[in-house]
C-alpha cells in the first residue's frame, strides 16, 4: 500500500502504472490544467478560481498599487468570513469585527468592481462562509481547479472539481497559476443504506475513524459509491469538507445529474450561450470505469450509527452507543495519544459517551450550515427548549441560507427554543472574534476540528452531526438523536 | 484560517535560501497527528512569559500560568538548542496557517524529519524554507531512539547528498522532491519559478479560453 510513504518515488511509479488504466477524475482535471511539467511530481497548473477570504480586496488593491497587474481578475473572488463577528450587532458596532477587514471591502468596492473581482463583504447579500458561498453562487463549478487560503477549500470538491487551500494567493494573482505536487489517487466507496438520522457527517467521521486522520496523506480522495450518489450536493460538501481531516490533498465527488441540476439554478452558472458546452464537458469529468486508484477502500455504511468524537483528533470517534475507549486497548503507536486525549477531554475509559453533559452547543461552520442542515435542526428543536445553562447557537453558513431559513420560519423555531440566531461567519468553529467556547467548557459542535484549544482555551469539543448537536442542546447532554426523535427516554 | 498576512511580499522578495548542510541537535517529538492548532494556537492570548523563540508548541510547552512543562522535549536542557525535529505521522495536520512553520523556525528549527506531514504544513514548509524530510517509520524510530540516547550530540542533514549522517548509525538516505531541493539550494521563490513560464502560461490561457470559455466569463447573464 505505502500511501503514507508516498513522497518522491512512489507517485512517479504510480503515474507510470496508471497510464495503462483509465483515468481518474483527479488526473483528468490535473492534466486539463497543466501548463508545464517541472519534473518529479511537480507541475504548474492554471487556476480557474482564486478565492481570497477576509483581506481579499486589500490584497488585490495592494498588489495593483505596487504596480503589478492582476492576471485574471475575473477569476478572483473574495468574501469575508473568518474575520467578521456573527453577532447581530456587527453592522452597527463594527469594532466587533476582528481586524476590521470589512473596511477593505467598503474602501475598495469600486476598484474591485472595475477590475471585475467579485467581492462579498459583510454588507453584501452573498456574504457567508467561503465554502458555503462558492458552490451556492455557482462560482465553483465542476471540472474546475480552484485554490484558496483556507484548509477546508477541499469542500468545493463536492461539485466535481479539484480544490485545495494554501498560501498561494499572491502568486495566483500575478501569474494565474500555481505550483503543485501531484497527489496519488484514492477512492473511498461508501456502500449500504443509511438509517434514519444518520447523515453525511456521520459517514465521513466514521471513515476517518476507520482509516485514520493521516489516511489520505498525499492522496486526492474521491468519495464514491451508492451512499455518496444518493447524497444531495450539500451532503457531499459535508463529506469533502472533512477530506483535509484525513490529511488528503483534496476531496472530490464525481459530478452527476444531482450536481448539474444544482448548477442550473446558480447565479454565476455558465452563461446561457455556453451552458450546453459546459454541461457536455462536465459529463466527461468523472473517473473512467476502469480507472486505477492507488488506494481503494470500501466502507459499508449499513447499520452506521450517529458518530461522536471523544478525543482531540477527528479520528477519535465512536458510535453514539459506544463507550469511551481505554488507551490500554489502543494500538501501541496510539496509546500515548489516546491517554493524552482523554486527559484533555476529561472522559473515563469505559463510560458510555451518551449522557456526557455539555455546556455549549454550536451549529454552523463550512461543514454543515446549509439550508438542508438547518431544516433538520429545526425539526429536532421545534416546540422544545434548550436545557438550562446550555449556550446554544445556530450560525447560518451564508446570507442566502439565512434569508431562506427566515422565509421558512426556521429562525423563529430556533429562537423560541432558546438558540441564538446569528449572522453568517466562521464563528466558534475555530474560536475567533470573541465567538469562543468559554474556558474549559464542553461543546457539542457540528464543525470539523476537535483539536486542543480549537474552540477556545481548554475547550473540549465533541464533533457530531447538526441534528445530534441540536438534541444535545435540548437535553444538555450527548444523546442518540434516533432515540430522542422516537420520544424515548434518553 | 487564510493567512494572507503571512504571505510573502508580492514584490522583489526572493525565496528562502537553505544551507545545503544542517548540523544540529535532533529532538524527538514522536507523536502522531500533531496539529497546527497545537503548533501555533490562534484566538487566545499568549501564555505569560512566552517569547518569539518559545511560541511554537505552546500547549505542549507551557502550563497556562506560564510554567514550563518539564517533560516536553524542547524544555529539556540538552534539547533546547535543537535545530532538527524528529516527528511522527501526519505532523502539522490541520489548517493553512503559515505560523505553524514560522514559529518552529523562529525557535531555531531548520529541519523536520517525520513519517508524513499535513498537506498544508508541507506546502508552507516549502514556501518558507523549512526542510521537511519523510522517512519510513522503522528508520525514523531508530533515529529518534538514537537522539534520546545521545542527548546533546549533533547529526548532519545534507541536502545536496540527500543523506542524514548519524554517528554510529551511518548515513540514512532520504529523498525530497527534486524541485524543492533545487529551490532551496538556489533560493528561488515560487513566484520566481512561475514567472519563468510566462510564455507557456499565455499560450495555455489562449487555449483554455477557447476550450472552456464559460470559466472565464463573468458576470452572469441572469438573476
Amino acid at each position: 500500500m505505502g500511501v503514507g510513504l508516498a513522497y518522491g518515488f512512489l507517485p512517479r511509479l504510480a503515474l507510470a502504472q496508471r497510464r495503462t488504466g483509465g483515468k481518474t477524475m483527479y488526473d483528468k482535471i490535473w492534466e486539463e490544467h497543466e501548463v508545464a511539467y517541472l519534473g518529479g511530481i511537480t507541475s504548474i497548473l492554471h487556476v480557474d478560481r482564486l478565492m481570497i477570504a477576509d483581506g481579499g480586496p486589500s490584497t488585490v488593491h495592494d498588489l495593483v498599487a505596487s504596480g503589478r497587474t492582476i492576471r485574471n481578475p475575473q477569476l478572483v473572488w473574495t468574501v469575508e468570513d473568518h474575520s467578521v463577528s456573527t453577532s447581530p450587532d456587527r453592522y452597527t458596532n463594527r469594532s466587533l469585527n476582528l481586524g476590521n477587514s470589512w473596511r477593505g471591502y467598503v474602501e475598495h468596492a469600486d476598484e474591485m468592481k472595475k477590475l471585475g473581482v467579485q467581492s462579498f463583504g459583510m454588507d453584501d447579500p452573498h456574504q457567508g462562509i467561503q465554502h458555503v458561498v462558492g458552490p451556492e453562487t455557482g462560482l465553483t463549478q465542476p471540472g474546475m481547479l480552484m485554490v484558496a487560503g483556507d484548509s477546508h477549500t477541499c469542500t468545493h470538491g463536492a461539485m466535481g472539481c479539484v480544490s485545495w487551500g494554501g498560501e498561494s494567493a499572491q502568486n495566483v494573482l500575478i501569474t494565474g497559476t500555481v505550483l503543485r505536487e501531484r497527489a496519488l489517487n484514492m477512492r473511498v466507496n461508501m456502500t449500504g443504506t443509511l438509517g434514519p438520522w444518520v447523515r453525511a457527517k456521520d459517514t465521513i467521521l466514521h471513515t476517518i475513524g476507520t482509516l485514520g486522520a493521516d489516511s489520505g496523506n498525499r492522496c486526492a480522495v474521491e468519495y464514491a459509491g451508492p451512499v455518496v450518489r444518493g447524497f444531495s450536493v450539500e451532503e457531499r460538501m459535508s463529506i469533502c469538507n472533512l477530506a483535509i481531516e484525513m490529511a488528503a490533498a483534496t476531496g472530490m465527488v464525481a459530478p452527476d445529474d444531482t450536481t448539474f441540476q444544482y448548477m442550473a439554478t446558480r447565479e454565476f452558472r455558465p452563461r446561457a450561450e455556453y451552458w450546453d458546452r459546459a454541461l457536455a464537458y462536465w459529463r466527461t469529468v468523472p473517473s473512467e470505469a476502469d480507472a486505477v486508484f492507488d488506494r481503494d477502500e470500501t466502507i459499508d455504511m449499513s447499520g452506521l450509527e450517529p458518530q461522536v468524537t471523544w478525543g482531540v483528533s477527528p479520528e477519535h470517534v465512536i458510535a453514539v452507543s459506544g463507550r469511551v475507549p481505554d488507551p490500554a486497548n489502543a494500538p501501541a503507536a496510539k496509546r500515548e495519544a489516546w491517554r493524552a486525549a482523554l486527559e484533555y477531554t476529561k472522559l473515563k475509559p469505559g463510560d458510555p459517551i451518551v449522557g456526557t453533559p455539555i455546556d455549549e452547543a454550536f451549529i454552523g461552520s463550512c461543514s454543515e450550515s446549509r439550508i438542508g442542515d438547518l431544516r433538520l435542526v429545526a425539526q429536532v428543536v421545534k416546540g422544545r427548549r434548550v436545557a438550562p445553562n446550555v449556550i446554544a447557537w445556530v450560525v447560518p453558513g451564508s446570507k442566502p441560507v439565512k434569508r431562506q431559513a427566515e422565509a421558512e420560519g426556521l429562525d423563529r423555531i430556533f429562537k423560541e427554543a432558546g438558540f441564538d440566531w446569528r449572522e453568517p461567519g466562521c464563528s466558534k468553529c475555530y474560536g475567533s472574534n470573541g465567538d469562543l467556547v468559554a474556558k474549559g467548557k464542553r461543546s457539542a459542535s457540528n464543525s470539523n476540528r476537535n483539536y486542543i484549544g480549537r474552540q477556545g482555551v481548554d475547550a473540549i469539543t465533541h464533533l457530531m452531526s447538526a441534528p445530534m448537536v441540536a438534541a444535545a442542546a435540548i437535553t444538555g447532554r450527548i444523546v442518540d438523536i434516533r432515540r430522542f426523535m422516537a420520544g424515548e427516554q434518553v | 484560517m487564510s493567512t494572507l498576512q503571512d504571505a510573502p511580499s508580492p514584490t522583489g522578495r526572493k525565496g528562502p535560501r537553505v544551507l545545503p548542510r544542517e548540523v544540529g541537535i535532533a529532538a524527538p517529538l514522536m507523536l502522531d497527528n500533531v496539529d497546527t492548532d497545537v503548533i501555533s494556537p490562534l484566538g487566545k492570548p499568549p501564555t505569560p512569559g512566552m517569547t518569539k523563540e518559545t511560541a511554537a508548541f505552546e500547549p505542549l510547552r507551557f502550563y497556562s500560568d506560564g510554567r514550563e512543562k518539564p517533560d516536553f522535549i524542547l524544555n529539556k536542557q540538552e534539547f533546547r538548542r535543537a535545530s532538527i525535529l524528529i516527528v511522527g505521522k501526519n505532523f502539522g495536520t490541520g489548517s493553512s496557517r503559515g505560523t505553524a512553520v514560522s514559529r518552529p523556525m523562529d525557535g531555531g528549527i531548520r529541519v523536520v524529519i517525520g513519517e508524513s506531514f499535513g498537506p498544508l504544513f508541507y506546502d508552507n514548509s516549502v514556501q518558507q524554507g523549512l526542510i521537511a524530510i519523510p522517512l519510513k517509520r522503522d528508520v525514523l524510530q531508530k533515529l529518534a531512539d538514537w537522539a534520546l540516547a545521545n542527548p546533546g550530540r549533533t547529526i548532519a542533514v545534507d541536502l545536496e547528498k540527500e543523506v542524514i549522517e548519524v554517528s554510529g548509525m551511518g548515513n540514512i538516505p532520504f529523498k525530497i522532491e527534486p524541485r524543492v531541493r533545487q529551490k532551496f539550494l538556489k533560493g528561488l521563490s515560487n513566484l520566481d519559478e512561475l514567472q519563468g513560464y510566462s510564455k507557456q502560461i499565455a499560450e495555455f490561457e489562449d487555449k483554455q479560453r477557447k476550450n472552456r470559455p464559460w470559466v472565464f466569463v463573468q458576470p452572469p447573464d441572469s438573476k
